[in-house]
């Protein structure tokens, strides 16, 4: 039996290991994760939250696309981080990569997917596990032709005013269109990272933003339903909602 | 005894992965614990049709001939039932779109349940399986009929003592997992694989999109409401007075489903039948269901998880409707806002263009038929 298992772990280290790490370290690990919020409460799927006028809102559902995370350094390359990723702002996300060690100023992303692969590329030609994919996309696709939601919300609210009623009023905003592209730069103070080490960058996303910021307020009794096609200007004033709840906290 | 013949067999099956690499090793669910060798298969050559994306076959459950054609003797056999009397195809009838037109599907001895039996039709890219998605692979999925009181009602391990004792099944086995060892795991995943062959692609709307057809004005009209916003200007931002169908039906990959739950707004209360919630147990899921595939549609009435509709007028008319108000309404469904307002020609336009994913050749192909015939 001993024997047995003696051999089990030699042929095992001969033909199924993974390649080993280089001895040696070179390479800084770089994390960056969203702290997500509502206001000052953490944001939670599922929880009724406030907008600008008071009345009741749940979110059901809050999700984007962000596309080339990169670290900006002191000779302001980049350092690209993740090329695209489907985030679910429920899950507290976090992005994590190895890559050469620097010293960072800013961190940078889009939101959104850029236009050479937004409509031009086949999402069936992706492997179904890519996040561009079908399968992958998880409903943040439309047809062949119109591309991905770069950004969705949907939630329900209460416009009788009430305290008691169920929350039934729709709100749906789902944004997609090259012209709804942003790109978020985002200054730290510098921060040196070595090789051998790991370093966490913390991004605020701050949901209640998405409702209403200093510029502009959402009034959910008419600014409640954008599938970006039909009713572009909410779409892009939902956009730049969104855009203004990503800040260093 | 027993744990020293397992030790055994785990040596060898490592042994084996670390030759090799490419073995599966069967779990321990049954008496033995053997491996499948699949070195004697031949390799089922799936076509995946234009504008599909690729199918993940599964690492344990390569896609083989005799895979298939064992999945497919055990899709038909009435064996796997108690008392001899139905099989997979019983409720999963070719002429229906391998679905029931009973609104609810007879099990042994007459017991129904409280659910339309689903069509079977490119699973082989769906994510999850059944009306409330409880199960994530087609494999889980197969081993519930057989064992479930209200469709086969019987133990696996009399499934497996009927067809040793049948002079089919152990060359049958033999051929597909290259010994004569029949298991409930095997049997699911010979039938996995045959329904991971069980793929439509010949549809008006599949040849359209590869310039083979030109719809008529009809069928255009159908198709650009399926695709465009509902609703009035007036109430709905945005409303263009479209269908919405595609948000929910989508066909980024052809599939005329998000694979996706939601809730399109069939009832005021879920109690009935809470849905994903029955799997999630989170009551932003209560009245959702999986969207079903749209594809041979016309073949699947009754519709919907229980059947209430037995047309798709009287689909239209319901979200014609914008459907009952509630708590988990998505949000695309114009209850708020008067519903559609789709006129008597819109309506029988999209008819006309549901009736484009009509796919005869799959529906009356041989190699899916019963092969005890
Ligand atoms: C008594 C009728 C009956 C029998 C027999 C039966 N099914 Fe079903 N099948 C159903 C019903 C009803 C559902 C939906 C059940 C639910 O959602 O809870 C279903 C769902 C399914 C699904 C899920 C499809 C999807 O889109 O998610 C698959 C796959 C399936 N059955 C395969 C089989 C196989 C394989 C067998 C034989 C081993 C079988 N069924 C036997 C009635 C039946
Ligand atoms: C909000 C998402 C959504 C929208 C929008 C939507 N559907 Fe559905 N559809 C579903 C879901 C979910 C089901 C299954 C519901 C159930 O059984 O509880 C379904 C079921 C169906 C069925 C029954 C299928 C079967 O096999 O039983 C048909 C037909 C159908 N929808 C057609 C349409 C048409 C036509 C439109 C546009 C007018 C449409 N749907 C819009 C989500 C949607």
């Amino acid at each position: 039996m001993g024997a047995c298992a003696m051999m089990l772990v030699l042929t095992q280290c001969s033909a199924c290991k993974e390649p080993q790490e280089p001895e040696g370290n070179t390479d800084a690990t770089y994390i960056v994760h969203w702290i997500t919020k509502y206001g000052n409460d953490d944001l939670i799927q599922g929880q009724t939250y406030r907008d600008a006028f008071n009345r009741r809102l749940l979110l059901e559902d809050l999700r984007g696309y962000i596309s080339q995370v990169a670290l900006i350094d002191e000779n302001d390359s980049s350092i690209v981080l993740k090329d695209f990723a489907l985030m679910n702002w429920f899950a507290d996300p976090t992005i994590s990569t190895a890559a050469q060690p620097a010293k960072i100023k800013a961190l940078r992303f889009s939101l959104g997917i850029p236009a050479v692969y937004n409509t031009s590329v086949d999402p069936t030609t992706y492997p179904n596990a890519h996040p561009l994919s079908v399968a992958g996309a998880a409903g943040m696709f439309w047809t062949w032709n119109t591309g991905y939601i770069f950004y969705q919300l949907n939630g329900k609210c209460d416009l009788s005013g009430s305290e008691n009623q169920p929350l039934i009023d729709p709100i749906a905003y789902h944004c997609g269109d090259d012209t709804l592209f942003r790109t978020i730069t985002l200054d730290i103070a510098d921060v040196t990272v070595k090789a051998g080490d790991a370093y966490q960058f913390n991004i605020l996303f701050d949901a209640q933003k998405c409702f209403w910021n200093d510029q502009d307020t959402m009034d959910l009794d008419v600014d409640y339903l954008t599938h970006t096609s039909g009713n572009l200007p909410l779409a892009l004033r939902a956009m730049d909602l969104y855009q203004s709840a990503f800040s260093i906290p | 005894m027993k744990l020293r013949s397992t030790y055994i067999g785990l040596c060898i099956a490592l042994l084996a992965t670390a030759v090799g690499c490419k073995y599966d090793i069967m779990e321990e669910d049954e008496k033995t614990v053997e491996r499948d060798d699949f070195s004697n298969t031949t390799a089922y050559n799936l076509q995946i049709p234009p504008f599909f994306p690729p199918m993940d076959i599964p690492n344990g459950n390569p896609l083989t001939v005799e895979g298939v054609t064992l999945g497919r003797y055990l899709f038909w056999e009435k064996k796997l039932s108690l008392d001899n009397s139905i099989s997979c195809g019983s409720c999963h009838a070719p002429e229906h779109n391998f679905s029931d037109s009973n609104r609810f599907s007879a099990g042994v001895g007459g017991t129904l349940g409280n659910r339309q039996s689903m069509p079977l039709i490119n699973l082989g890219w769906a994510k999850y399986f059944f009306w409330d998605g409880r199960r994530a692979t087609l494999e889980e999925q197969i081993l519930d009929p057989v064992e479930n009181p209200i469709e086969m009602h019987e133990d696996w391990d009399n499934v497996v003592e009927k067809l040793a004792q049948d002079t089919l099944y152990p060359p049958l086995f033999k051929a597909a997992f290259g010994s004569t060892t029949i298991t409930k795991k095997r049997a699911a995943k010979a039938i996995a694989s045959f329904i991971r062959t069980m793929i439509s692609a010949g549809s008006k709307f599949d040849k359209q999109r590869i310039g083979q057809y030109n719809f008529t004005d009809e069928e255009y009209r159908g198709f650009v409401l399926y695709t465009t916003e509902g609703g009035s200007p007036d109430q709905v931002p945005g409303g263009s007075f479209g269908a919405d169908c595609f948000h929910c039906h989508g066909f980024g990959d052809m599939q005329m489903t998000d694979g996706l739950f939601h809730n399109n707004g069939l009832d005021f209360h879920f109690q009935a039948d809470p849905g994903r919630y029955m799997t999630t147990l989170n009551p932003l899921d209560s009245g959702k269901f999986k969207t079903p595939t749209l594809r041979n549609i016309a073949y699947s009435a009754p519709y919907m998880h229980d059947g209430r509709f037995t047309t798709l007028a009287e689909v239209i008319e319901h979200y014609n409707s914008g459907g009952h108000p509630s708590t988990t309404i998505d949000s695309f469904m114009k209850f708020t806002s008067g519903g559609l307002q789709l006129s008597a020609t819109a309506k029988s336009d999209l008819i006309a263009f549901l009736n484009c994913l009509t796919d005869t050749a799959y529906l009356n192909n041989p190699a899916f038929r019963d092969p005890h015939e």
